[in-house]
């Protein structure tokens, strides 16, 4: 009895100071937006050390939150006003079918994320009865299931082995599973092993493993402006490292910071990803009538966690897409 | 002496019927606290479960069979990683605490390694012991064993040197001091400190199901967050805490019949 | 006093004791001491605090080693603890997870008497010290007192050549103290074991010694002896008489002298 109370105890007094909180109104009108510590959030920097979010007249907060496991909440509890995600995950968390509006597109992971097998693996279809390390319920979990269902296997087909995509590597690369699905510098790690070489990345898969900046469907109502300053911000900043890339990568690596901060390595991981800046965006998202790949993109992800069970609404992609903010 | 005086005098008695009156309104307040803020709507309930919804989840836990089969599955591996522990963390802690030999050679060592984050050394884990079993039960030993290696030591340490002494002057050699009078006294401290580690061994459960977990409490929970199910995780860890609580009072009972002649916890 | 073939039960040769604590520097507990203990005598040993008088005791029990010198039992040199000197503590020393018998039993558990003998031996034991029907008892259920009187008969039950008891009535309120010592010297007068005995009341130390031992202040020195001619055997009445009042006047002068030198 007494155990079970002081359990409770410090839950409920954390909770409280959580959830009561979250009742605050808007305060200052900074926009706190959280991300990982990925290439692909490069921009948001330049965005910032080059002025485009003031000179846009917004006031933009970077947050780095690694987990998204602890960026959703953060989200849903009001301390921050936009995350990074990629397309796939926000489902997951939402409550109702229009939670989370997508408003711009980010980057698109172009070869830094894949599949490294044992060599006797030629194609996804061999992975039939294998074990294959992959964290369930993530965006490689998503991955591997589109991949999967175009061979027309299921993951129950597989001797699937969850951890996170490190731990994948880690485990492959020690011949613990015959396959993982990770991502750098775990590819290129199996890819060194005698035992191991790559099987699939996401170059053959464009569009899918997509982030995008997300926000309250409420809150964006309320806050047109900042998100079009965003957006266009954002755009803009994509636009400056094109034409200027040795700069943009000093600020990039800076920003970022975490295992990326040394500009070589920021480099060398930015080659498996591509940025969406202005037209592709437009190319991504398409209109209301004419949808782009990213309306693909989230339906397969609602099947997918909907065959897993993981879908805690009925939702749609154009309850989800927020067509306004690119075209403008 | 007014109530009020015999109940607020250190270490005096009070009567086990006002004991449990006092832990049961304690979690009674507790418990009205967690409706009010529930079903209130003072805390959003995505983050806050109502404790109905918390039922509910159970009985669908119960329902399908998941719920058992995660507990026991959980259950076994804190066991089993626990049990390897203190049959080592037992013999060795005493040796430590009495010899400063062994002293020497182990603890600076063991000191190190309590504070090492155990979750940071996964990938070795993974390494070295696989991904099977064996890697959670490694968990669970790892964030238990060092601990209670301290702990003993110290228990082993307090006995009274006169003891010891006064055993020799009674004929023991080197030997018997050790196996009979060293030993036995140590008990009361030993049982102890396996009570409390036994508590900590269960905060390694999620680390340990993060690789290669597909059942278990732990990977229960780290799923529910993926989503935030509230109400799994609260169950999750309610669950955690009632068997926490159920193993306490076994050892507390264990311990006043195993060693009736010890002083009263 | 020696025996007809003039050799002493304990004789302490020249024995000095020096040792380096952890911080600071070395200290001479005990300086060139010799003293004889002889055979069914009940020695006394007094002196102020720190003097070195527990030193002394554990060096006879062999638990540590002097630094110079030697100490032997019936001639025979002693280097090592055994049961032929038996100790009583200060402190409590019962085992907590054996009963009152199974207490007094240890020492001829480990001498392997068998069992019946053990339990016969005991229950003589714990007569002797009042304690018959708490065989079954453990000790955190029995007053210091009774404690004490455990410690004892363990001791004694063991029949070592010699009984070695530091200040073991010291934790003990007056009163039971006072019922110790009568305790103590109606089960001497039935076994005259061979004691030395350490304490810092003066008055316990005249009421059940033969020969009272005055030590220094650190570094402790045998510092004088005297003869305690009171007849035995002794009760507690023994206090108010006349020769007990001129033998404390002269010990306690000799002990003052050296607490204030030990002050400093």
């Amino acid at each position: 009895m007494r155990r079970f109370a002081t359990l409770i105890a410090p839950i409920a007094a954390a909770v409280l100071a959580v959830g009561i909180n979250a009742a605050d109104p808007a305060a200052a009108e900074t926009v706190s937006i959280a991300h990982s510590t990925w290439v692909g959030y490069g921009p948001l920097y330049i965005a910032r050390d080059k002025g485009f979010f003031s000179k846009n007249g917004v006031d933009v907060d970077l947050i780095v939150i690694e987990d998204p496991k602890e960026r959703f909440p953060t989200l849903m509890a009001d301390k921050i006003q936009m995350i990074a995600s990629t397309v796939d995950t926000a489902l997951l968390y939402m409550k109702k079918p229009d939670d989370f509006q997508y408003v711009v597109a980010i980057d698109d992971s172009n070869g830094g994320d894949g599949i490294v097998a044992n060599k006797d693996i030629k194609t996804v279809a061999d992975l039939k009865g294998k074990s294959v390390a992959v964290n369930e319920g993530s965006v490689s979990d998503f991955y591997l299931n589109v991949l999967l269902s175009q061979e027309g296997l299921k993951e129950s087909d597989l001797n699937v082995v969850n951890m996170t995509a490190s731990d994948a590597g880690t485990a492959f690369v020690s011949k613990q599973v015959d396959a993982a699905v990770t991502w750098e510098p775990w590819l290129s790690r199996g890819k060194a092993s005698e035992h191991g070489h790559l099987l699939v990345d996401s170059s053959t898969t464009p569009g899918l493993i997509t982030d995008v900046l997300i926000a309250k469907t409420s809150w964006v109502a309320d806050h047109k402006k900042d998100v079009a300053a965003i957006v266009k911000s954002w755009n803009e900043a994509v636009a400056y490292y094109r034409e200027h890339p040795d700069e943009s990568l000093e600020i990039m690596a800076k920003g970022v910071g975490g295992w990326l901060k040394d500009p070589k390595d920021f480099k060398e991981t930015l080659t498996g990803i591509k940025f969406y800046g202005g037209e592709d965006n437009k190319t991504f998202f398409g209109t209301g009538e004419k949808p782009g790949p990213l309306s693909k993109t989230v339906a397969d992800a609602i099947k997918v966690w909907s065959d897993q069970g993981r879908l805690q609404v009925q939702t749609s992609p154009d309850k989800l897409i927020d067509y306004e903010f690119v075209h403008e | 002496m007014s109530w009020l005086d015999a109940y607020t005098a250190p270490k005096q008695d009070i009567p086990p019927r006002v004991y449990l009156a006092i832990s049961t309104l304690v979690a009674a307040l507790l418990m009205a606290l967690w409706c009010l803020l529930s079903y209130g709507g003072l805390v959003r309930e995505d983050f806050l479960p109502t404790p109905d919804a918390v039922v509910r989840a159970a009985i669908a836990g119960i329902r399908d069979g998941s719920l058992l089969v995660n507990t026991a599955v959980s259950v076994g591996e804190i066991m089993s990683g626990f049990i390897i522990a203190s049959v080592l963390a037992v013999p060795i802690g005493i040796l430590m605490g009495s010899f400063k030999v062994v002293e020497a050679a182990i603890e600076p060592v063991t000191n190190f390694v309590r504070y090492l984050p155990v979750s940071a050394l996964i990938p070795l884990l993974i390494l070295w012991v696989g991904i099977g079993i064996e890697e959670k039960i490694s968990v669970i030993f790892i964030g238990t064993f060092f601990q209670q290696l301290i702990l003993i030591a110290d228990v082993s340490r307090s006995v009274p040197h006169d003891l010891l002494d006064v055993s020799y002057t009674l004929g023991a050699s080197r030997r018997t001091v050790v196996t009979r009078v060293l030993i036995p006294a140590t008990m009361p401290g030993v049982m102890d400190t396996l009570r409390v580690t036994l508590g900590w061994a269960w905060t390694y459960l999620v680390v340990a199901e993060l690789v290669a977990g597909n059942k278990g409490l732990g990977y229960f929970i780290l799923n529910s967050m993926r989503g935030l199910f509230t109400d799994r995780i609260f169950l999750g860890i309610a669950v955690i805490g009632l068997l926490g609580l159920l193993t306490d009072q076994l050892f507390k009972a264990g311990r006043n019949w195993l060693l009736p002649w010890a002083q009263d916890l | 006093m020696r025996d007809a073939a003039g050799k002493a039960k304990l004789r302490i040769s020249s024995v000095t004791l020096r040792f380096t604590p952890r911080t600071g520097n070395p200290v001479t507990a005990l300086e060139d001491i010799s003293l004889d203990v002889g055979p069914q005598e009940f020695s006394v040993i007094v002196g102020p605090s720190g003097c070195g008088k527990s030193s002394l005791l554990r060096l006879i029990a062999g638990l540590i080693q002097p630094t110079s010198g030697a100490i032997y039992l019936d001639a025979r040199q002693v280097t090592r603890p055994g049961k032929d000197r038996g100790m009583v503590f200060q402190s409590y020393t019962l085992f907590h997870w054996l009963t009152v018998r199974q207490n007094v039993e240890f020492g001829l558990k480990i001498a392997n008497v068998n069992s019946e003998q053990r339990a016969r031996i005991a229950r003589k034991f714990l007569a002797e010290v009042g304690l018959e029907g708490f065989e079954n008892a453990y000790p955190k259920q029995l007053s210091g007192g009774m404690m004490q009187r455990v410690a004892l008969a363990r001791a004694l039950a063991n029949d070592p050549e010699i009984l070695l008891m530091d200040e073991p009535f010291g934790a003990l309120d007056s009163q039971t103290r006072s019922l110790m010592q009568e305790l103590l010297l109606k089960i001497w007068e039935s076994s005259h074991k061979t004691v030395l005995f350490i304490t810092h009341d003066i008055d316990e130390a005249i009421l059940l010694g033969d020969r009272v031992h005055v030590m220094t202040a650190r570094p402790g020195r045998m510092k004088e002896m005297i003869a305690i001619d009171i007849a035995r055997p002794r009760s507690v009445d023994v206090l108010t008489s006349a020769p007990f009042a001129a033998l404390k006047r002269r010990i306690m002068a000799l002990v003052h002298e050296e607490a204030v030198r030990a002050m400093g």
